[in-house]
């Protein structure tokens, strides 16, 4: 992924979290961690070039997302049992904006299904990938190039 | 008159929040039905009568422009109104749909009111 993708995902992850579930990104430049052993998923695009958008989160941003998105109480046991599933259904909306955003409308993109990603894969994903805080609750973006 | 839907995500999430957003409408509604991709969808339609389906495009196993090709190509349902929502943005995708015949092309993240509009555009024209 090119710097300026990177810059589009950035761009255009606050403004589909807060249409998609209401929910608000803090400007945040630090360096952040988790406090509890995150959640990844990705997604694989395909055109002018080849990737992977990748978003890890903790468990409370998960929650907050799926209850939001169904409007449900954050503690509403639908929305526990939503949380990947609605943390893939947001990272296919981002992608889906930052690939018309980069390559435009009349490039042909094709992109993946949301998959789990491997804990594995969250020591990379951390030294590449920029964090984000949305309401005190640490989200990390992250991609992959591939040939 | 009341109206059967037919939602096709793969995403559970999206279809619950569908829902939500079809009972905003307020249009008479018989029966939400769901499906997680095209094959499950063919199979409603073959046994179940529908005035709408809508469907997400990127899903496993069949996705949504395929369903569209299908159903277009069956005498028996290629008169079902289908609209597509998805966040997919390439005009290519869209020209294919439209000229395939679909009714109407949502962009998520889309407002319930958007959703409102596309069913009071296609189904409340029939009451």
């Amino acid at each position: 992924m090119s710097a300026s993708l990177v810059t589009t995902a950035l761009g255009t992850f606050p403004s589909i979290l807060e249409e998609t579930a209401f929910l608000f990104c803090d400007d945040s430049d630090e360096v952040l961690q988790f406090q509890e052993p995150p959640t990844g998923v990705a997604i694989a695009y395909d055109g002018p070039e080849r990737g992977d958008l990748r978003l890890w989160a903790q468990s409370g941003f998960m929650r907050a997302l799926a209850a939001n998105m169904l409007g449900l109480e954050e503690g509403d046991p639908a929305a526990a049992s939503r949380r990947v599933d609605a943390l893939g259904e947001l990272l296919n909306i981002v992608l889906g904006h930052c690939l018309t955003e980069r390559f435009g409308e009349s490039e042909s993109m094709r992109m993946g299904l949301p998959r789990p990603l491997p804990f594995g894969d969250l020591a990379i994903d951390q030294d590449v990938g920029k964090w984000l805080l949305v309401e005190g609750e640490p989200v990390l973006l992250s991609w992959r190039m591939r040939t | 008159m009341a109206y059967t839907v037919l939602l096709v995500d793969d995403s559970e999430t999206i279809r619950e929040a569908m829902v939500r957003a079809f009972s905003m409408a307020k249009l008479p509604m018989d029966e939400i039905l769901r499906a997680a991709n095209g094959i499950e969808a063919l199979e409603i339609l073959k046994t179940r009568w529908v005035d709408m389906v809508l469907t997400d495009i990127n899903m496993p196993t069949m996705g949504g422009e395929d369903l569209v090709r299908a159903m277009k190509a069956d005498a028996e349902l290629s008169d079902i109104p289908v609209a597509v929502l998805s966040s997919d943005g390439s005009r290519g995708r869209i020209d294919r749909l439209n000229e395939m015949g679909i009714v109407g092309y949502l962009r998520k993240p889309c407002r319930p009111e958007a959703i409102r509009d596309l069913l009071h555009t296609v189904l409340g024209a029939w009451t």
